[in-house]
């Protein structure tokens, strides 16, 4: 059954290239990438600009945890 | 995928509808809206990619087909395959085209490729409440009539404009729209229909749009006319593309003006042409002229903040207040109480130590660096400056005649170089991608690596920023220009949406500087160490102590730089910012004048990137244009660099 999506969802990403919001968790392209598991780094579906997913990163999920929720 | 459903399958559904458009436009959605929940989810055959289905629930007895997201046509992806197959292999009631009503440009250039398919088409230009908010207004009746087909402003995500799309598509007449290519096109076009209509006389999609999908070399309609088609004929139709390596670009270029043609005709507002700061700022930062000054003010704040306060205070209280000063001779003490073997001593804290060069290199001198160059990078693409950097370079670009589409990857290769040399395949011939692989690979420094150098540099003053900064961009133009007279060919259009310029935010900005800085120790810290080990491996065995004789007519003779230099060469080849880092220490030491740490610096900017883009390089271009890039940067880098040296000793320059 298809699930309620919502197109302001925080988890996504904006590209700082084309402006492009996308989910980081729907590319699988990294898949057979090696160091995938490690690996922070993210491409723009639409112009592949490759930038950090801090969902992705110990280091700003922790501190995101502590920013006021807005 | 769902366990009970069977695979989608290609045999002909009567009567469905596909959903089309760009990824993350609200397909999904507004396939909600139109099905409700009953939905059936499966893999595409021979793919991985999931198709949605469903019944449209009011129109009885056509189904929804929900496409994965495409740019444009031919495909490139694994997901725009999928949506190209479904186009060429469905029984087609209609194509609903769901479009970012605040990206119009993308959304039409789509949008043109469906209309030429000739099925009936809705176009449904969704998010416009956003759009609306930002102030963009459109002409739909005068943006259908161009088209030939219904345009319907939707909200998707609150139900807007859906019982207007269930109208539209339940009287979509078949779309009769056709745009006017060159006359060597046109009769290009004639020419296919002559050899291939026969034997595609129950095209899905109209014969004049495969054969512009066959020009543009789409793989999918390749697929697709070799099975329908006799041997004869498709060896006429290949040879006949072969003599027309130029139509792709051709096609694609009357298409990206007739979209700026409909943009000019039917966006009543913008929506930027507001009057705020922010408004203002966004227009000057693409102005012809103004957009430079922009820059160049950008370019200021950053040497302040990055080589100014990071390379300077915070390298200072760091490496020399805390490092050098406390840390370093507490554990060298405890190295030399503890470790009885000097080798083992030597390689933790000796001149090539673990802890002494690999440790400190990478905590106390490039840390404070590259933490405030991410910070002022993530600002900067929060702030929504770099598409406009990208519609700025592509002026200069013009000038020099490359094609526009080589902007994209220039620009990204301030992100990541070896990332940006992946995106070359979008360039549509083989020297095209040669020629941006290889100005990426030569005078693009990445952001980590920009941010070193900018920082060591700021430390002799701002003169040797900018004229390190004018160097490198000089050569780049030289380099760009000459290829440029080597490559000649039509010029691409740079189609890019700008978003508008904001004031960054904190959270967005901390956020991405921590993930940036964990993902940078965790793949510089090992190579320093590995670095450390390497150099300190070549000074044990007299292999370094060689290389620094053998190179010394070059770095003394010709670069005049010290011959010890050669070492730090060595582990520029590894990455430039660790050659840069020795070069620091260097010039801390008081072995290096400013004029040297100049030479140096342009020398090892203008080499290879790492490791990692010369692996890209032999990936994508094969082993063989790797080894040649190498062969010609690294002679090229160092003519630069003596030439640097010559001419800056010549007028007394001295920092």
């Amino acid at each position: 059954m298809a699930q309620s999506v919502s197109l302001e969802n925080p988890d996504w990403i904006e590209c700082g290239i084309c402006g492009l919001r996308f989910d980081p968790a729907a590319h699988i392209a990294c898949a057979g990438c090696p160091i995938q598991k490690s690996c922070q780094l993210i491409c723009c579906p639409r112009c592949g600009f490759e930038t950090v997913d801090p969902g992705r990163s110990t280091l700003a999920r922790l501190v995101n945890r502590l920013l006021p929720k807005q | 995928m769902s366990c009970h459903t069977p695979a989608v399958s290609e045999t002909p559904l009567v009567g469905s509808i596909a959903l089309v458009g760009h990824p993350n436009v609200g397909k999904s959605v507004l396939f909600q809206q139109l099905t409700g929940q009953r939905v059936v989810v499966s893999n595409y055959p021979g793919t991985t990619v999931e198709v949605a289905r469903g019944a449209v629930r009011r129109i009885p007895g056509v189904s929804l087909v929900d496409t994965p997201g495409v740019v444009a046509f031919p495909p490139y992806s694994e997901d725009e395959v999928v949506t190209a197959r479904l186009l060429l292999n469905e029984q087609l009631h209609a194509i609903l085209q769901v479009g970012d009503a605040k990206n119009l440009r993308r959304t039409l250039l789509l949008s043109l490729q469906l209309a030429e398919m000739g099925r009936p088409l809705v176009v449904a230009l969704n998010m416009m409440d956003e759009a609306r908010a930002r102030g963009v207004s459109l002409d739909f009746e005068k943006l259908a009539q161009a088209l030939g087909a219904a345009v319907i402003g939707t909200t998707a995500i609150h139900g807007r404009g859906v019982d207007g799309l269930v109208a539209a598509l339940q009287s979509a007449p078949a779309c009769r729209f056709q745009m006017e290519y060159p006359l060597e096109v046109e009769t290009a076009l004639s020419e296919f229909m002559t050899i291939a209509g026969r034997s595609i006389p129950s095209a899905p999609i109209a014969p004049r749009a495969l054969a512009l999908l066959w020009f543009s070399r789409d793989s999918v309609v390749s697929d697709w006319l070799q099975t329908r088609l006799d041997a004869a004929e498709f060896a006429c139709l290949l040879e006949q593309r072969r003599l027309q390596p130029e139509f792709g670009r051709i096609i694609q270029t009357v298409r990206l003006e007739k979209v700026e043609t409909l943009v000019c005709e039917t966006l009543v507002s913008a929506g930027e042409a507001g009057t705020g700061w922010a408004a203002r700022l966004g227009r000057w930062t693409t102005h012809r002229v103004a957009g430079w000054f922009v820059l160049a003010a950008v370019l200021y704040a950053l040497y302040w903040f990055v080589g100014v306060f990071g390379a300077g205070t915070l390298v200072g209280l760091l490496e020399e207040n805390l490092f050098a000063g406390v840390i370093n001779p507490w554990i060298t003490a405890q190295v030399e109480a503890a470790v009885a073997a000097a080798w083992l001593e030597d390689l933790i804290v000796g001149p090539y130590g673990l802890w002494t060069m690999g440790m400190t290199y990478a905590l106390a001198l490039i840390l404070p660096i590259v933490t405030t160059f991410f910070l002022a990078f993530s600002a900067l693409e929060d702030t929504g400056y770099l598409p406009r950097l990208a519609a700025l370079s592509n002026r200069l670009f013009k000038v020099l005649g490359l094609n526009g589409k080589a902007v994209l990857p220039m620009v990204l290769g301030l992100g990541c170089v070896t990332m940006a040399m992946l995106t070359t395949r979008v360039l549509e011939s083989k020297r095209e991608r040669l020629l941006v692989t290889l100005l990426l690979a030569l005078a693009v420094p990445c952001s980590a690596q920009l941010g070193v150098v900018m920082g060591m540099l700021a430390g002799i003053s701002l003169a040797a920023t900018a004229i390190w900064g004018g160097v490198v961009v000089l050569v780049l133009v030289a380099v760009g220009w000459l290829a440029a007279r080597l490559v000649p060919g039509e010029r691409n259009l740079l189609l890019v949406e700008l978003p508008p310029l904001r004031l960054p935010q904190f959270s967005n900005v901390l956020l991405k500087t921590l993930a940036r800085l964990e993902w940078y120790i965790k793949e510089v810290l090992p190579l320093f160490l590995f670095g450390a080990v390497l150099m300190y491996m070549l000074d044990r065995t007299g292999i370094l102590d060689q290389i620094i004789r053998l190179g010394e007519p070059i770095v003394s003779g010709w670069l005049g730089l010290p011959p010890e230099t050669s070492a730090v060469f060595v582990m520029g080849f590894l990455r430039r910012d660790f050659g840069a880092t020795g070069l620091f220490v260097m010039e801390a030491q008081g072995l290096l004048t400013p004029l040297q740490v100049l030479v140096a610096m342009v020398t090892i900017t203008l080499f290879i990137p790492c490791i990692a883009s010369l692996m890209m390089i032999a990936k994508e271009r094969g082993s063989r244009t790797a080894f040649g890039m190498l062969v010609m940067i690294t002679p090229l880098a160092i003519l630069i660099g003596g030439l640097v040296y010559r001419i800056f000793s010549a007028v007394g320059w001295g920092g």
